[in-house]
């Protein structure tokens, strides 16, 4: 059967609160270094091309708006905050605070998602989707190895997206939950996780920023 | 990981820091610093400026906001081991690129892909 430690909900596997906690924490970890190396896959497809195709990489970087990614990059770090905040009131069981805080982070979420839709339509309308369709015209710069950046590009942002989309709806079922079970102690292992999957999503967008939007700029 | 929160004030702090590191990197991408050769590689100063504001940014968002500082031992452990993991894939693979002389004659070339039919 399973006991209440203090205002802790324990499950009957586990010796008390704290070694519970412990184990989401180390399952959760361990599914995020697979993450990291996901990814980070992706991330070494990057250099190695990046560093054969610097002249083509650098031409085709233009096309992309930093500013676009920059407040993607701002709004990402604002509902990294909301997210941390909603954890914080979950453990101290302010159950309004907690649905504010997941609101505020879907909020921004979703406005990151609108940004990228705008970027991604603004590709296609310029045929610089990878495809029969691509067509990019720079002096002195092979196309294909133009094409092999928005191929790097599409694929690890749409993956992140994806990873956003994800965090979105993880966070819906969240509040739905909450909403439904607002008359008992909060249970605030699933928010702690889902903070650690969507600071995860933060942290990725950390690294592409700088590598599609702004490096070698010059 | 404890069931002390942490003060909101350390959330704010943390954020903070980041919107200013966001900054310092657009600021930084201005800037034009040396590229040095290195083999068929090119080390190029800006972006290991990038990387290196961007890895700090990452520590700020782990250490406050994944809590690494109020984890359990085991979950800190994994928590380096992606790191670790990382790099031994990073640096394998690019150790293997940067020695393979076969290398500059596979893949794209200035008229398009090698061993390419293409009309």
């Amino acid at each position: 059967m399973s006991t209440h430690e203090g205002d802790m909900y324990v499950g009957h596997q586990f010796e008390d609160a704290e070694q519970q906690l412990d184990s989401y924490s180390i399952g959760m970890w361990l599914f995020l270094v697979t993450e990291v190396l996901f990814f980070g896959g992706l991330f070494l497809a990057y250099i190695i091309y990046r560093t054969r195709y610097t002249q083509a990489f650098v031409a085709a970087h233009h096309e992309l708006d930093w500013r676009l990614g920059g407040l993607n990059t701002v709004i990402l770090i604002t509902s990294s905050l909301t997210m941390a905040l909603a954890v914080r009131a979950a453990v101290l069981n302010r159950m309004k605070a907690v649905l504010g805080w997941l609101g505020l982070t879907l909020l921004c979420a979703s406005g990151f998602m609108v940004v990228k839709y705008v970027e991604y339509s603004a590709k296609f309308e310029h045929h610089l989707f990878p495809g029969p369709k691509f067509e990019f015209q720079h002096a002195g710069v092979d196309s294909g190895q133009a094409q092999m950046f928005f191929n790097l590009y599409f694929a690890m942002t749409g993956l992140h997206g994806a990873h956003v989309l994800i965090g979105m709806i993880t966070m819906m079922v969240l509040a739905i939950r909450l909403w439904l079970m607002r008359k008992q102690r909060v249970d605030f292992i699933p928010i702690e996780l889902t903070g650690l999957y969507w600071h995860f999503v933060d942290l990725v967008w950390i690294f592409l920023f700088p590598l599609f939007y702004l490096v070698g700029g010059n | 990981m404890s069931f002390e929160p942490a003060r909101p004030k350390v959330y704010l702090l943390t954020f903070a820091a980041l919107l200013v590191l966001t900054a310092i990197t657009v600021f930084a991408a201005k800037l034009t610093l040396p590229k040095i050769p290195m083999g068929i590689m090119v080390l190029d100063l800006n972006i290991v400026l990038a990387m290196a504001i961007a890895c700090v940014k990452a520590s700020l968002v782990v250490l406050y906001f994944m809590h690494y500082k109020d984890m359990g031992q085991v979950s800190r452990v994994w928590a380096v081991a992606g790191v670790f993991f990382l790099l031994i894939m990073f640096f394998l693979t690019l150790g293997d690129y940067e020695n393979r002389p076969s290398e500059e004659t596979v893949g794209w070339t200035e008229s398009g892909p090698l061993h390419d039919a293409r009309p």
